[in-house]
């Protein structure tokens, strides 16, 4: 993986320092709160329900032992020894003090990690396949990519204040594991007729208050023309984007009331002026980054093949958790392994310091030091070979991490909600706790379910993409959760649609119950799955079992 | 009737306005301030929002109960009151001190 340079490691060094500086300042009333809040934000650190949230950038979700275990410290140390992983490949803790915060920089600045543009108005941590690097099929490593854009967008002058925060994913696969088309700008790797290996830009995906799938601006963009490409359009952005008004400043909604044809032209005009400038990618510079992504040694292996019938009687939760959290891997005899940070029952994307240490040990011995965080709030350990996989399982059950679920009604995203966060309406991990233990005895008769909660309309917890989506809300001081059916972040991009009426948190399960009794009654085999079913019948079936 | 609550700047430990003048933990010890003290609820929340050590100042909705325990009325409050409603963890506490003097 990506190792900071003297370049890389002065700027986090300086940031921290600066930091620390503005902390001393605010704590001896030397600055303000409105004029420390920008600054706070600058670094991650929100000011939530209870306490601090400080969020921590993992870049496109790849992490190695001794950053996990340094995580692992920090939950321990400055925390209540657990860590929350986001839809954004990040790492959220709960309750650090502001005193502290400084410290946890310096830490993180050790381990070459920092929380710089995990909030405000900018370029935020690019997010990936968790299987990049990995997975079978994969047209190219998108890591690369990914790390030259983190490093263009990191402090960029120009874009540290944009009119709304901007996110970025990219995938090498043409499976979209990145929900690439819900982003301000989604990259999606192609081959074009002449064989190179290029990139699809789509511009103007997201979530929140506007769902919006992304247009393709682009249908082939070069590796050496991706910065300029990236730049001209964050300069449309930053010129057209509205700051009059906060809920229509996303890039989303520039392309929407511009359209974009008009969009294109603009950014091809910029284009046209900068593509041959500084900022076109020599092959030299492309190679010198895809080094550090170079493949493990990988070692030739006797077992490529695993048999999870043998398991099926006599250890099924074994069997399980091979049918379900293995991923098939590029080299022959690996795997990529998920763990499922979604126990039934708990709270989804946590993990205690302790697990953390235990993930990294297992990192370390038995997936050549790497690691990777999933937008699906899981962990992943990309290289694994076949062989190892009944060693690492047996780890996994010691810590309580071995939930056979990755794909399953229980694997569920949801946002921390009005448990924590300031912004929600309405709570969401009690919900996801309460549905997981409903069905914990039937998830694999639905077989992949994608289930996406948020507590507010914001959409941290991608409800908009469920198949399954639920969307908390505050109504006459209640909490009530609208259903949203047909929802898809893959390349199929789709945005779900709101059943009908909301329905209280205690009827929530019930409700689900009715929804699915009816897809197993209804659906042709048990191939099918919930998401073809819908498309194939459409709402009729679904309300009339909800609401009769 | 209505409280002045607000976050703690060091531990960003929910706090409220006591009769004494301090800031504690502890809802229940919060001054309520009535409909008719509007002048007096505006002229402590201009004060609070002075104090450095106290950010995210704000009047917030309770009631009280026949027994006399103080009640948020939004659920947002009731959480920020009691803490998170899973997970088991206790709310925040201040740094070093049990209270912040106004």
């Amino acid at each position: 993986m990506y190792r900071y340079d003297e370049f890389d490691a002065a700027f986090v060094r300086q940031r921290t320092e600066q930091f620390s500086h503005q902390v001393k300042r605010r704590l001896s009333g030397e600055l303000t709160e409105d004029q420390f809040r920008p600054l706070r934000l600058m670094n991650g650190l929100y000011l939530q329900l209870h306490a601090y949230m400080l969020r921590v950038a993992v870049p496109y979700g790849t992490l190695n032992s001794k950053q996990m275990r340094k995580l692992a410290h920090i939950a321990r140390t400055y925390d209540r020894g657990y860590g929350h992983f986001t839809t954004r490949q990040n790492i959220q803790y709960n309750w650090p003090k502001l005193k502290d915060v400084p410290a946890i920089l310096e830490e993180l600045a050790s381990v070459e990690m920092h929380a710089i543009q995990t909030s405000g108005n900018c370029i935020r941590n690019v997010t990936t396949d968790q299987f990049a690097g990995a997975a079978a099929d994969e047209i190219i490593d998108p890591r690369p990519v990914a790390e030259i854009i983190r490093q263009w967008s990191s402090l960029h002058p120009e874009f540290s204040y944009l009119p709304r925060k901007f996110k970025i994913a990219i995938t090498g696969a043409p499976q979209d594991r990145a929900a690439v088309k819900f982003h301000d700008i989604g990259l999606m790797a192609t081959q074009n007729d002449a064989g190179d290996i290029g990139w699809r830009v789509f511009v103007g995906g997201g979530l929140g208050r506007t769902p919006m799938v992304a247009k393709e601006i682009s249908d082939f963009v070069a590796h050496e023309y991706l910065l300029p490409y990236l730049e001209a359009i964050l300069r449309v952005y930053n010129m057209y984007g509205r700051r009059d008004n906060k809920y229509k400043a996303r890039i989303k909604i520039l392309v929407h009331e511009t359209g974009i044809e008009t969009i294109r032209e603009q950014v091809e005009a910029e284009f046209a002026e900068i593509k041959d400038g500084v900022l076109k990618l020599p092959q030299g510079e492309l190679t010198r980054i895809t080094e550090y992504f170079a493949a493990p040694s990988f070692e030739e292996q006797e077992q490529t093949k695993i048999d999870i019938a043998q398991f099926q009687v006599t250890d099924s939760a074994y069997a399980r958790f091979l049918q379900n959290n293995l991923h098939p891997h590029s080299e022959e005899g690996y795997v990529s392994l998920t763990i499922s940070l979604k126990p039934i029952g708990g709270a989804p994307g946590d993990a205690t310091d302790k697990q953390m240490d235990a993930v990294a040990d297992l990192a370390e011995q038995y997936s050549f030091d790497e690691l990777r965080v999933s937008h699906e709030q899981n962990l992943v350990l990309p290289h694994v070979a076949m062989k190892d996989v009944r060693a690492i399982y047996d780890v996994l059950v010691a810590e309580g991490l071995e939930t056979g679920n990755a794909g399953l009604i229980s694997d569920m995203i949801a946002c921390p909600g009005l448990d924590y966060c300031a912004l929600a309406n309405a709570r969401s991990i009690p919900v996801a706790q309460a549905i997981s233990e409903k069905f914990a005895n039937r998830e694999d008769e639905f077989g992949e379910l994608k289930l996406k909660i948020s507590g507010c309309i914001n959409a941290c917890g991608h409800h908009h993409v469920g198949h399954i989506g639920i969307l908390g809300v505050e109504k006459k001081g209640t909490e009530l959760y609208q259903i949203t059916l047909g929802g898809d972040a893959t390349e199929d991009a789709t945005i779900g649609k709101i059943l009908g009426r909301g329905v209280t948190p205690e009827e929530v399960p019930g409700a689900l119950e009715k929804l699915l009794d009816r897809y197993i009654a209804e659906r042709q085999s048990p191939k099918e799955s919930f998401l073809e079913a819908y498309r194939r019948l459409g709402d009729a079936p679904f309300k009339e079992a909800l609401y009769g | 009737m209505n409280a002045i609550t607000a976050n703690e700047l060091i531990s960003g430990a929910v706090v409220y306005l006591y009769e004494n003048g301090d800031f504690g933990v502890d809802l229940q010890l919060a001054k309520l301030f009535g409909a008719d003290e509007q002048d007096v609820q505006e002229a402590m929340l201009e004060k609070t929002l002075a104090n450095p050590r106290l950010v995210s100042v704000e009047a917030i909705s309770v009631e009280v109960s026949e027994t006399g325990t103080v009640w948020a009325n939004r659920l947002r409050e009731q959480i920020r009151a009691n803490g998170p409603t899973v997970g088991g963890f206790e709310r925040q506490t201040l740094e070093g001190a049990d209270h912040v003097s106004l």
